[in-house]
């Protein structure tokens, strides 16, 4: 068993997710311009707090041309970034005789995704 | 300044975010309302920007998730409905431990094999945990936020004890031979330890009672919104005899993927509200590069006792408007 793969696995794992939040981070700030600066969002902003500042659930509709949407989807870009920094890095580790790690990172994917898919078809 | 030269892409989001609040104090699209002014609206995001930041760089080098020093602060001092502060809080709190993974990866710190089995049953758990809150506020109505409130002080307090004992700290445990499913998974490490300048070998031990424990972490952190950083550090340390900076190193990175599935209910569910997390989950990315890297020139007692003061002070506040929301001292005012 090879420590070096290992290692690159994890600088892999460490590096994929480093560049995609960063990635998610611009999608947010776009969305933030959009929102506060265009005021594209579902409802309005002055509205949205004053809701949550009542101490009241807020519901928004999941609407793809707003602010807030984008915002959402930078976010789960970098939540997402998981799976693929994950997924590159383990046939790495299968090869290098770390089959029950590289089954642990799968494992991990599957219950991300599957959560994911779950809350999903519930709502 | 070198932490700028040396890290680019931290230049190019700090001048980003402000060129973005800029144009959007620029632009005033946003009418006031009764309880909020343009000025007030911006002046709360920018705030939120700030403080964030800030909880990062507490965050990263106290080894512990922004989200125990978040959330518990919100829920106190604020009337925003809890899940809606839980949600923000699981971002605050898996965030940094997100982008302070690569620079510690690199360093060796943390063992990716750590990672992938101590956050199986921290996934399961803090699913469960997050499922868990919206049933809660679905049964018990109103009085879920009181609770919650009341809950969490309470934990906060047991927080607090644990960080002012140090929780029995293990700075280097003696590493012998594997036995059972750390054999299996051949759990036998080592980093190398730049401040005594040699290769510290350890061996992981009791992970059959650490997944136990992993799976009640992932569940208070995913019902509660903290992360749950705070409790990985003693598990990784006193139970799994991980060396005391390699479990606060791993603590981060296993804390950004044991959140992974809990954030999906609140993301689902409406909880999680973009305007608000945005300029949180900013700081949060900015702050933990910063905090990944300043980590080793800063005196982490000092951090660990303005955390003590920060959690026994929330707690105080929590548990008295937990108690107060429940009518049990109505009239009194603190």
């Amino acid at each position: 068993m090879s420590q070096d793969s290992l290692r690159q696995s994890g600088i892999i794992y460490g590096v994929t997710i480093y560049w995609l939040t960063i990635a998610g981070c611009v999608m947010v700030l776009l969305g933030s311009l959009l929102a506060l600066g265009f005021g594209w969002t579902v409802m309005p902003v002055n509205e949205q707090l004053s809701v949550l500042m009542q101490g009241n659930a807020l519901t928004l509709s999941h609407r793809i041309d707003s602010g807030d949407m984008l915002i959402q989807l930078g976010l789960g870009v970098a939540i997402f970034a998981i799976v693929p920094a994950i997924l590159i890095g383990v046939p790495r580790l299968w090869r290098s005789g770390f089959r029950l790690i590289a089954l642990c990172g799968c494992a991990n994917v599957l219950l991300i995704i599957g959560a994911f898919v779950v809350c999903y078809v519930r709502l | 300044m070198s932490l700028f030269r040396n890290v680019p892409e931290l230049t190019l989001l700090i001048l980003l975010s402000a060129a973005c609040y800029f144009a959007i104090a620029i632009v005033e699209p946003i009418e006031a309302s009764e309880f909020f002014s343009l000025g007030s609206i911006l002046s709360v995001t920018l705030a939120s920007f700030v403080l964030s930041v800030a909880i990062a760089i507490i965050a990263v080098i106290a080894g512990i998730g922004g989200g125990v020093i978040f959330t518990p602060i919100v829920l106190g001092f604020t009337s925003f409905d809890s899940l809606v502060v839980r949600a923000t809080g699981l971002v605050v709190a898996m965030f940094s431990g997100l982008i302070s993974g690569a620079p510690l990866l690199k360093q060796g710190l943390v063992d990716i094999r750590l990672v992938y089995i101590c956050a199986l049953p921290t996934i399961v758990g803090g699913l469960l945990g997050a499922l868990m809150a919206f049933q809660f506020a679905s049964t018990m109505g109103p009085s879920s936020d009181a609770v919650v409130r009341m809950l969490l002080g309470i934990l906060l307090l047991g927080v607090a004890v644990l960080f002012i004992t140090g929780g029995g700290r293990n700075d280097y445990p003696k590493a012998s031979k594997l036995s059972g499913l750390a054999r299996l998974f051949s759990l036998d490490m080592s980093y190398y330890e730049m401040s005594v300048n040699t290769e510290v070998k350890y061996s992981v031990k009791r992970l059959g009672l650490a997944i136990i424990l992993f799976v009640g972490v992932g569940f208070i952190g995913g019902f509660f919104g903290l992360g749950g950083g705070w409790a990985m550090v003693p598990v990784l340390n006193l139970v799994m005899a991980v060396p005391l900076k390699a479990a606060v190193a791993s603590s981060g990175v296993l804390l950004a993927l044991g959140n992974a599935a809990a954030i999906w209910p609140y993301m689902l569910y409406g909880a999680m509200v973009p305007i608000l997390v945005a300029p949180w989950m900013l700081g949060q990315v900015i702050g933990g590069i910063i905090g990944a890297h300043v980590l080793a020139q800063v005196k982490v007692v000092v951090v660990r006792r303005l955390m003590i003061f920060l959690l026994c002070l929330t707690s105080f506040k929590l548990i008295y408007r937990g108690l107060q929301d429940l009518n049990f001292m109505g009239g009194m005012i603190l």
